[in-house]
């Protein structure tokens, strides 16, 4: 799984009926010392993330193993909102 | 599967309901010896690991199945490695 | 599939219940040229595979699932053949060369 931070939300009106009504968040991966990188992922939200939130998402068909995700045609789900990251010892900013 | 080294946590109240009472680990991807190579990532731990112990994990689809509830992650601990015997020469006689 | 060179093996006690019984090798990736290429890993041998050898990667869960007879394990990456020989055209060559 990834860190990212949730910087937009991505709306389409003509799309695959399975993901009518998921949220589509737009997603920059955040690396584990809290920083941003270019790189970034667009992924349905499962658990009410809003903009400017540290998030977990996975990626794969894992993304399909997301709560009431089993049928949605994905890659990418948010599934965690972060509290807080632990690494090499020290509480990251994020 | 990758060989690799707990090097931090992750914690999150608002998760997937799958995700209950499985800890969150960043892992440091790592050769045999244990010298860092490649990514860092968040990865669920199956098996019950401590700060800075070196593992193995298994990513992707396959990731979810150490669970019987198959949890949406897409890399999980599945190892401790206790010992490496191994002579990096060999793959170099031939 | 991939090949690999076997470098060696890993011991652990605490592992999930799928590696148990399992033989876990350490295997260093090789390109077609067999060069060390990319970082060592570990792998599930299933066919009596030794230091030295070189041999077939498989990463597929559904192969890990048929080869270790297991249903829904958290596997997909495994030894399932000892190579004798490779044979490859020379980078930038038109002709064949046996490498291994």
């Amino acid at each position: 799984m990834r860190l990212g931070k949730v910087v937009g939300t991505v709306v389409a009106t003509q799309k695959d009926p399975k993901l009518v009504g998921w949220k589509l968040l737009l997603v920059r991966e955040m690396k584990m010392d809290g920083s941003l990188t270019d790189t970034y992922v667009v992924a349905i939200d499962t658990v009410g993330a809003g903009i400017g939130e540290t998030v977990l998402t996975v990626a794969g068909s894992s993304a399909r193993l997301a709560n009431r995700a089993e049928q949605v045609p994905v890659d990418s789900s948010v599934i965690g909102i972060v509290d807080s990251v632990e690494c090499d010892g020290k509480r990251v900013n994020i | 599967m990758d060989f690799g080294k707990i090097i931090g946590r992750v914690v999150c109240t608002i998760k997937d309901p799958k995700l209950e009472n499985i800890p969150l680990l960043i892992v440091q991807g790592c050769d045999h010896s244990g010298q860092p190579a490649g990514a860092q990532m968040i990865a669920a731990d199956a098996i019950g690991v401590g700060a800075g112990e070196f593992v193995w994990y298994e990513t992707s689809g396959e990731a979810p199945l150490a669970w019987e509830q198959r949890p949406p992650v897409d890399a999980s601990i599945v190892g401790i490695v206790d010992n490496v015997r191994a002579n990096a020469a060999s793959a170099k006689e031939h | 599939m991939k090949l690999g060179r076997v470098i060696g093996n890993v011991e652990g006690v605490i592992k999930h219940p799928a590696y148990a019984n399992t033989k876990l090798m350490v295997v260093q990736p090789v390109d077609e040229h067999l060069k060390p290429n990319g970082r060592t890993h570990p792998a599930i041998d299933t066919v009596g595979a030794g230091e030295g050898d070189l041999v077939l990667l498989v990463e597929e869960g559904k192969a890990a699932q048929d080869m270790l007879g297991m249903k829904r394990i958290p596997v997909r990456t495994l030894i399932v053949g000892i190579i004798d020989s490779v044979d490859v055209m020379a980078r930038g060559n038109t002709g064949r060369s046996r490498v291994a």
